[in-house]
């Protein structure tokens, strides 16, 4: 009798240790279920819908949406163009940041200075950047680059922001302006992590630079290019204020982000289901980048070490 | 040889470096110009500077309320952030159970999810709840944002010794107690990476305000920028006012900071 008191006693004792211990999930719970997991859900469901904002029905139209996504003109110019920048800027910062990364992590005057100046830009919002470069890379005579050319060098003023090719170029310049910095830093962590013992005993083996570079420095850098070639795909992907602040998604499109669609399609013409629709498939479609990029790394990394 | 070496980098770096601090420059520069200045000569950064622009815009545009609207939804998202992930890796990480390991795999999950993906939807949910063009329904959208702050509260709170801990319930320190007396004050460092990352992104948001708070009074300073593009785009001393006090506070946080903030950042990415 006593023994089942206490056994009921520590049970339920332990319910409420556990129950105190889950109260402490309530509040992100609380906003992660209200902002992410229920509206993944209700993407889900409107995206085989026929819903907006003027009509309420749940009319069923099984794949329409993802059908009809395939034939919409905006939709796959986004998609060009954000596979454009993407793969741009992954490749262009990636190129830039490891040699400036080499160099910030040798010693040399106003190292610091320098250090911090680089990683600045990646501190203010791309929006404002863009906003900026637009009147530096203005098409008109007026633009800091165009009045170079034309002052300077005597040569023809380009449209920069005005012709497809220049615009979308653009966009992935500034991209590598202020991104570069940023992923530096993160390949300079690493760097700093190597043991000096490695470098002396490569040293001592009669290894040249280029060599010490080749079978130390690079197959230790391979965790940090993980990380910073995946913020550079998911960024490219995500990507919104910048070509937005520089062209507004133009010229003719071109500049379109997969974002900017989708609050065109799904806010200002109202058409919730086939905006969800584009949601989903963008969502896919970062997911399943990430787990390639990131596995496939991964892959290299055991195989260089 | 090794003193000339250096010399050299520093030489060859100045004119990136110069590349790289020329547009913040050109912006505060051109916020100090008269209109008349500024078409004659846009680009050099000697001349007689007025405030001229930044009256303009304090009148014109309610730049001092959207300052303030900056500072409260920073506030207030960052604070919420900081407080509400580490109360939520604290069962995860103290009390492991099957749900809870379930619980945390949700929530980090969320890392991965573009949140814009999910603006149809979310944008519906602001409607129907009336917190779309309201400072708090933007604050809880950061607030659902805690994702990577949850990542890395759980990843600092394992290094910490279990029997820290045991030894605090024994003392008679509650389930409640224990976190707010010992686990939570030791976890300082990691605020401090939390509150960085989350002070900038925050801060300098575009698409949310941009989408959840169109009205005048609301708008945050991002949003004064946009306006006077598409009202008086050809007087760009407004504009880069505005820019310039979007970008003070944070310069100054950013000097206050950077040294946390490259080792918050390296702390976060070798975990990550």
């Amino acid at each position: 009798m006593v023994n089942r008191l206490i056994h009921s006693m520590r049970a339920n004792n332990k319910f409420s240790r556990n129950l105190q211990f889950e109260l402490f999930l309530v509040p992100v719970l609380l906003f992660y279920s209200s902002f992410v997991l229920i509206p993944m859900i209700l993407s889900f469901i409107y995206s085989f819908t026929e819903i907006s904002f003027q009509n309420v029905s749940y009319s069923f139209l099984g794949f329409e949406n993802y059908k009809a996504l395939m034939e919409d003109e905006l939709v796959k110019a986004s998609m060009g163009y954000t596979a454009i920048y993407t793969i741009g800027t992954t490749v262009l910062v990636t190129l830039a940041a490891i040699p400036l990364a080499l160099v910030l992590d040798s010693k040399f005057p106003g190292r610091n200075t320098y250090r911090a100046t680089f990683y600045f830009p990646s501190c203010v919002s791309a929006f404002v950047l863009g906003f900026v470069f637009q009147y530096l890379l203005s098409s008109d005579d007026n633009g800091f680059l165009n009045s170079i050319l034309i002052n300077v060098f005597h040569l023809e003023g380009i449209p920069f922001l005005g012709d497809i090719f220049w615009a979308r170029l653009c966009s992935i310049l500034v991209c590598v302006w202020f991104a570069t910095g940023w992923n530096a830093t993160i390949y300079l962590a690493y760097l700093q992590s190597i043991p000096e013992e490695y470098y002396e005993a490569a040293q001592i083996d009669g290894a040249s630079m280029l060599q010490r570079i080749k079978y130390i420095t690079l197959p230790m850098l391979t965790p940090a290019a993980k990380i910073s070639i995946m913020t550079l795909l998911t960024g490219g992907l995500r990507v919104f204020d910048l070509p937005f602040a520089l062209t507004r998604g133009g010229p003719a499109n071109s500049m379109s982000s997969i974002t900017q669609v989708l609050i065109v399609r799904g806010i200002t013409e109202g058409k919730i289901g086939y905006a969800c629709s584009l949601g989903i498939v963008f969502l896919l479609l970062i997911l399943v980048i990430t787990l390639i990029q990131t596995s496939a790394m991964s892959k290299l990394e055991e195989k260089v070490n | 040889m090794g003193k000339r070496a250096g010399m050299i980098k520093t030489i060859i770096l100045f004119p990136l470096a110069l590349i790289v601090i020329y547009p913040f420059l050109f912006i505060v520069a051109t916020s100090l110009k008269e209109q008349t200045e500024i078409s004659a000569n846009p680009y050099g950064l000697i001349f007689t500077p007025t405030l001229e622009n930044y009256v303009a815009v304090f009148e014109r545009f309610s730049v001092a309320r959207s300052l303030l609207n900056n500072f409260e939804i920073t506030i207030f998202s960052v604070a919420g952030i900081v407080i509400f992930a580490a109360m939520a890796a604290y069962p995860i990480v103290f009390n492991p159970n099957r749900f809870n390991k379930m619980i945390s795999g949700l929530i980090i999950m969320g890392y991965l999810i573009p949140t814009q993906a999910l603006l149809i939807p979310v944008y519906q949910i602001m409607i129907k709840t009336k917190l779309i063009n309201q400072v708090p329904g933007v604050i809880f959208l950061y607030l659902a944002g805690s994702s990577l702050a949850v990542f890395l509260y759980v990843g600092y709170m394992k290094t910490l010794p279990k029997d820290l801990f045991e030894s605090a319930t024994i003392d008679g320190c509650g389930v409640w107690g224990c976190f707010w007396k010992i686990i939570f004050p030791l976890m300082t460092p990691m605020i401090a990476t939390v509150v960085i990352f989350n002070v900038f992104f925050v801060w300098n948001d575009f698409i949310n305000p941009y989408l959840f708070l169109s009205s005048p009074e609301n708008a945050t300073l991002v949003l004064q920028v946009l306006k006077t593009r598409d009202q008086f785009a050809v007087e760009w001393g407004l504009g880069l006012s505005i820019t310039t006090v979007i970008m003070l506070p944070l310069l100054v946080f950013y000097i206050f900071t950077q040294k946390y903030l490259i080792k918050g950042m390296t702390e976060g990415a070798v975990k990550g």
